[in-house]
């Protein structure tokens, strides 16, 4: 009985720790919460290029984005380079990774010179990061 | 094959190989920063790592952290219409692998970012005085770099915040006067400098005068262990030509200004 409840209680935890990584469902449900429609804009595009499980593409606040679901966080710093290549030449770019994810937007255009709709992309997706990735304050 | 022709192979062989000078080349930015003038200029407000097809205007202004340049300055001068926070001296900008990256700005300056509420900051009238130590490497770095970046912001003197305080005892920075004409008159020390006076004991300092000086909130709120975003209200608002009468408005200004940031270690997003 005791075995049983430790077995049941190591799967909880799992699966706990399971939902707590970044997943592209949650950063789908970030940007829509944010009125950018990501459902609606991004489609799904050859995963490939990136080394990923799946990933979509398309624009996000009139920003070029890609965001990609990899096997693990360690897979997901090395889809970054792939992200990194996407980005290219345009005037503007940025590859990050948060828990299984990575995210690249490009400003091919210059439609944002400034950066404000990139900060404000960037800025909802790295706050989706479990408490745990949270740095201490500097000295 | 002739040595002429062997030299003309050489030479377009060399051409080929050689990467060219290309806009395509990506340069890796961390944290805000002046947008390069042929892209119209303006302050770039991204604080996540990020890339842009052009090098800084001014690379005296950033330091390389990895691959990543930091600008570590004022950006008043540079298209930067975001809240403003009064630092005087030098003092740590972000920390990178527990490494701070320092500021070397002397005298009244401003950043983007408000002072963090640590003890090795002390704040007075709304001026952040850094207090705590440096790290070993800053003695011998301070010169040159203190003497560049100061150099280049010499053109922007009008822009720093005119400051009328008297520092904290435990700051142990240097009293900057703005221009090299300068009267002194001991005991109580007087520099004549535009519009800049400076007394000790208690320390006073006046600059031409800019439009205020904005004062953060202290809530510090810490994303992705990449950079730190200093969110809700902006505090007091005093007045410069009024010389620290208080107004007790307080502003809310969010047009996707940041109001701070730093980065700790590579975190996700680093590299």
């Amino acid at each position: 009985m005791l075995a049983r409840c430790c077995v049941l209680a190591l799967l909880l935890t799992g699966c706990r720790r399971s939902d707590e990584t970044v997943r592209l469902s949650s950063v789908m449900s970030a940007f829509d919460s944010q009125g950018w429609k990501a459902s609606e804009q991004l489609r799904p595009i050859d995963p490939t290029r990136f080394s990923a499980q799946k990933c979509v593409g398309g624009l996000v606040d009139n920003i070029d984005t890609v965001v990609c679901e990899l096997g693990s966080a360690e897979a997901a710093q090395r889809a970054k380079k792939g992200g990194e290549a996407w980005v290219a030449s345009a005037v503007t770019g940025v590859a990050l990774v948060n828990g299984n994810t990575m995210l690249a937007l490009a400003d091919r255009t210059r439609t944002d010179p400034l950066g404000k709709s990139i900060h404000a992309v960037t800025k909802t997706y790295t706050a989706l990061g479990p408490p745990a990735l949270a740095a201490t304050p500097r000295k | 094959m002739p040595s002429i022709h062997r030299s003309v192979f050489f030479a377009l062989l060399l051409v080929l190989l050689v990467p060219g000078r290309s806009e395509a080349h990506t340069n890796h930015f961390l944290g805000p920063h002046p947008v390069a003038a042929k892209y119209g200029g303006g302050f770039c407000l991204i604080e996540a790592p990020h890339m842009h097809v052009y090098p800084p205007d001014h690379p005296n202004l950033y330091q390389r952290v990895g691959d990543q340049l930091v600008f570590t300055a004022d950006p008043t001068p540079f298209g930067y219409e975001g809240d403003k926070h009064a630092f005087y001296g030098n003092h740590p900008v972000i920390t990178v692998d527990g490494e701070p990256v320092i500021c070397y700005i002397d005298g009244p300056h401003y950043h983007s970012f408000p002072a963090p509420d640590v003890p090795d900051y002390e704040t007075r009238k709304g001026v952040a005085f850094y207090v705590g130590a440096f790290p070993p490497s800053y003695a011998k770095v301070r010169p040159a770099r203190a003497r560049i970046i100061n150099a280049e912001y010499r053109p922007y003197v009008a822009l720093r915040p005119t400051i009328e305080v008297a520092p904290p005892e435990r700051w142990h920075g240097e009293v900057w006067v703005s221009s090299p004409a300068i009267g002194v008159v001991a005991p109580g020390v007087v520099v004549g400098a535009p519009g800049v006076v400076v007394g000790p004991p208690s320390v006073t300092v006046f600059a031409p005068p800019p439009p205020g000086i904005y004062i953060g909130g202290p809530s510090v709120e810490i994303n992705g262990g990449m950079y730190v975003e200093h969110d809700g209200h902006h505090g007091e608002r005093f007045d410069r030509r009024e010389h620290g009468d208080r107004d007790d408005d307080h502003e809310h200004h969010d047009n996707g200004k940041h109001k701070g940031w730093f980065k700790h270690g590579h975190g996700h997003g680093g590299d």
